[in-house]
């Protein structure tokens, strides 16, 4: 009986989530990714850059830049906390693979979900970009709206 | 890559690159009256392996070619004819045909049969008009020339090297191979066999004589190809007993065979004593071993560098005596650590660093054929070609300095007889000159030729509209307009330069390599231009500079002086502070802190500015910044590889504190200057 289950949780392909807030709102990113989660810390600001680039930092020697994620999604700023993170992504552009970072409130969850789970976010009004959103979600009992983070941190609009 | 067939064939094109470029080299080098037999055997070497191995890889076309080719050489060698002028540019089409067909075969390009045809035309000719050329003892039989000797019986005389079996070839199977061919005959000659007290194993004294009749008619090449591998090993004698009657009546026997198609089989033995003492001098010519390494390789190996160089500065930054006690012991460490780390780093670029050479080398070539093409006569003199300098600048650099030359050549010196008539040599010069100076490469091509005549750039100049016909311009910069877009003053547009794109693009390409290039010349003197590069593009002499809290990198090169201005000196126009007087020029300000839309936190208290002179372009102007920080060698780390490109920024560091600092790009800064 188990077995039959587990058979049919592999057809059904799991997907994994990385739940985070920024305010009230949830969201959540593709763990597969996330490459690492770090505390925030000093960036060298990018002179003449869009507002919500928060600047260059140094990873390992890469150097990759930082969004702020509140300011992408046009909500207000807020001060930081010891809760502030950011999660640097693997984003797939046109010119290959980049390494960028996103600066969030605080990061809650890791969620498992079937294609079942993630329902189409159409009849919403989320007030960003519908490029940037793959579905919504249920986190809990609340909405998480999961994210599509190559659009969100497409470099055209840098 | 991982078909291991691909991969030989990797390593033979890029052995084929090797062997074309050493031909062409001696070719170039030859003196014609004082010929080395030396450089001959090299350049029948170099052909021979060349043909070893299309063959290997069933290029037929390449070998087909290179043993015609060879064909001639060993004529050259055999001192059946002799090594003329119409041998050499014979030889230099050659080349041209063989790159053709090594690129046919390496990247698809378009075989030019109609060159390769007119050039297999000219060879022949050499080849056959070696009777009015020499009197030779072999014959030229027709059916030698035309490279297709036929039998059906055959005679060979196969007599190995004694070291054939060191190189792991069994001789029975070449005897066994030949049964393929038709029935075979094998008396063995073992008269060179000593006692057994005296006998070395691995020793072959053994020689062969094979009757082969075969129920077809076969060539010479066919049985050449039997032996192949061991071709260099084995003394081999063919010998078609078909044709032995009417070869006999032409001439001496022993010498048929050297006029014979397949030329090497014979070189191999009338040579074996020249082919010893060669392989004597081969390694005393080999200046150093070598293996070749994929670049990206070294790129990782740079890049861990860089962070290697980050840590350690990041470690030399602990100095508190009190909260680590056993501070001092570490500084002695670390002290050690950044000796090694530096010398470390210099021995990693040092391997990325290729000598100037082969940039220059096609320079002797390149003004030889134009000089054919043009009528004139020029001598290429080249120094400091061993000045070695970072692989991407080369690469970045040969079509500019392409540019150069061909400009030189061009416009710069005269026909011969328009020499004469100035007093000058009929054979101009033109010369390049590489050396280092301080961090830099500095490259120099000048001519003496006729110089630039600056009546007639200005005239130019005002009829294309780039200067005003009343303004006023010294002389130099009068010159200098030869680098504005869309200037020529060539009369007519020739095949070689004369486009009018060529010295703008030339002094992009420079800038945009970090560079910058000088021009001095003198009417009926000549021109020259000089180049200066930084020596790599991954490491960066940098001068760090803090605007407000934020820290950026100013490249050394382009700095010429950091002042202070007192406020009372600089010239406003509202609220912008706009140039100053500067060496006593007016040169024109820009405020980093505006620029970059600093906020402006620091109220102006002082009564003067922190100013760095920059130059770019041979135009300077004023950064006004608050601080300058260290002096200091910064890892160059490319924004657009996680990021986009920002104008004004050249790329980014890590400084010893971990923390990114941005380079400045200083002809982009210079194009804000009037955009505010």
């Amino acid at each position: 009986m188990s077995e039959s289950l587990e058979l049919e949780a592999q057809e059904q392909s799991f997907s994994e989530w990385l739940s985070f807030s920024l305010g009230e709102s949830s969201y959540a990113v593709d763990i597969l990714r996330v490459r690492e989660i770090r505390t925030w810390e000093r960036m060298a600001r990018i002179p003449n850059s869009k507002e919500f680039l928060l600047g260059l930092i140094n990873l390992r020697g890469a150097i990759v830049p930082i969004v702020d994620l509140r300011k992408r999604f046009g909500l207000s700023a807020r001060p930081l906390d010891k809760e502030t993170v950011v999660l640097i992504m693997t984003v797939m552009t046109n010119q290959g693979e980049k390494t960028m970072g996103i600066m969030v409130d605080k990061i809650c969850d890791v969620v498992n979900l079937t294609d079942d789970d993630i329902k189409s976010a159409d009849k919403f009004d989320l007030t960003i970009s519908d490029r940037f959103v793959h579905g919504i979600t249920d986190v809990r009992g609340a909405m998480a709206v999961l994210l599509n983070i190559d659009s969100v941190l497409d470099t055209v609009d840098f | 890559m991982s078909d291991p067939m691909e991969r030989f064939k990797q390593v033979f094109f890029d052995e084929s690159a090797e062997a074309l470029s050493a031909i062409e080299q001696h070719l170039l080098d030859i003196d014609l009256t004082a010929i080395e037999p030396e450089v001959i055997n090299d350049i029948f070497r170099s052909a021979h392996s060349l043909k070893g191995g299309s063959a290997t890889f069933g290029m037929s076309r390449l070998a087909e070619f290179t043993h015609f080719m060879e064909t001639l050489l060993d004529m050259v060698r055999d001192g059946q004819r002799d090594f003329t002028q119409e041998v050499v540019d014979c030889l230099f089409e050659c080349l041209d045909c063989l790159r053709n067909l090594v690129n046919h075969y390496q990247f698809e390009e378009q075989v030019n049969g109609e060159l390769i045809a007119i050039v297999e035309k000219q060879l022949q000719e050499l080849i056959d008009g070696k009777q009015e050329g020499k009197p030779v003892e072999g014959s030229g039989d027709s059916n030698l020339n035309n490279g297709l000797v036929h039998g059906k019986h055959w005679e060979i005389h196969f007599s190995p090297d004694e070291e054939l079996l060191l190189s792991g070839n069994e001789p029975l199977r070449y005897i066994e191979e030949l049964l393929e061919l038709g029935s075979v005959n094998v008396v063995c000659d073992s008269s060179d066999v000593p006692p057994l007290n005296q006998l070395n194993p691995i020793h072959l004294k053994m020689k062969w004589l094979i009757t082969l009749d075969s129920e077809e008619a076969i060539s010479e090449e066919d049985l050449a190809e039997v032996f192949l591998w061991i071709e260099d090993e084995a003394t081999l004698e063919y010998r078609c007993l078909d044709q032995e009657a009417p070869q006999l009546v032409s001439s001496a026997l022993a010498e048929t065979t050297k006029s014979a198609p397949d030329v090497k089989v014979d070189t191999v033995s009338s040579d074996v004593d020249n082919a010893e003492t060669s392989k004597a001098k081969a390694p005393a010519k080999r200046t150093g071993q070598s293996i070749r390494v994929e670049l990206s390789k070294i790129d990782s190996l740079i890049n861990l560098l860089g962070e290697l160089v980050i840590t350690q500065s990041m470690l030399s930054t602990f100095n508190n005596m009190v909260q680590f006690p056993e501070l001092r012991r570490l500084q002695e460490g670390l002290g050690q650590l950044e000796r090694h780390t530096r010398d470390l780093q210099d021995g990693v670029m040092q391997i990325r660093m290729l000598p100037i050479d082969f940039c220059f080398s096609r320079f002797p070539r390149m003004v030889r054929d134009l000089c054919k093409q043009l009528g004139k006569k020029i001598d290429v003199v080249i120094e400091g070609e061993n000045t070695e300098v970072d692989k991407t600048v080369i690469e970045e650099l040969t079509d500019p300095l392409v540019h150069l030359v061909r400009n030189s050549i061009d416009h710069g010196i005269e026909m011969p007889d328009e020499r004469e008539a100035l007093g000058k040599p009929r054979v101009g010069t033109l010369k390049l000159v590489a050396y280092h100076q301080v961090g830099n490469i500095v490259i120099e091509i000048s001519d003496d030729g006729k110089g630039l005549a600056v009546d007639k750039i200005r005239a130019k100049a005002v009829e294309r509209g780039l200067i005003d016909a009343n303004a006023k311009l010294a002389p130099q910069a009068c010159k200098e307009l030869i680098f504005a877009a869309g200037f020529s003053t060539a009369d007519a547009v020739t095949d070689l330069s004369g486009r009018g794109v060529g010295m703008d693009v030339v002094k992009r390409n420079i800038q945009s390599l970090g560079g910058q290039i000088d021009l001095h010349s003198e009417e009926n003197e000549g021109t020259t231009f000089s180049i200066k590069l930084p020596l790599t593009l991954s490491i960066l002499d940098g001068q760090l500079i803090k605007v407000m809290d934020e820290t950026y990198v100013v490249p050394m090169l382009a700095i010429i002086e950091s002042i202070k201005v007192k406020r009372v000196d600089i010239n406003k126009i509202g609220e912008h502070d706009i140039s100053f007087k500067w060496r006593s020029q007016f040169i024109p300000l820009l405020n980093l802190a505006e620029t970059f839309s600093l906020p402006e936190t620091k109220p102006d208290s002082e009564d003067s500015l922190l100013v760095v002179v920059v130059e770019h372009d041979n135009q300077q102007f004023g950064l006004v910044v608050n601080e300058l920080a260290n002096h200091q060698q910064v890892v160059v780390k490319s924004l657009e590889a996680n990021y986009i490109k920002v104008d004004e920024l050249s790329g980014a560091t890590i400084l010893g504190d971990g923390s990114v600092a941005l380079i400045l790009d200083v002809g982009a800064l210079m194009s804000r200057l009037k955009v505010h």
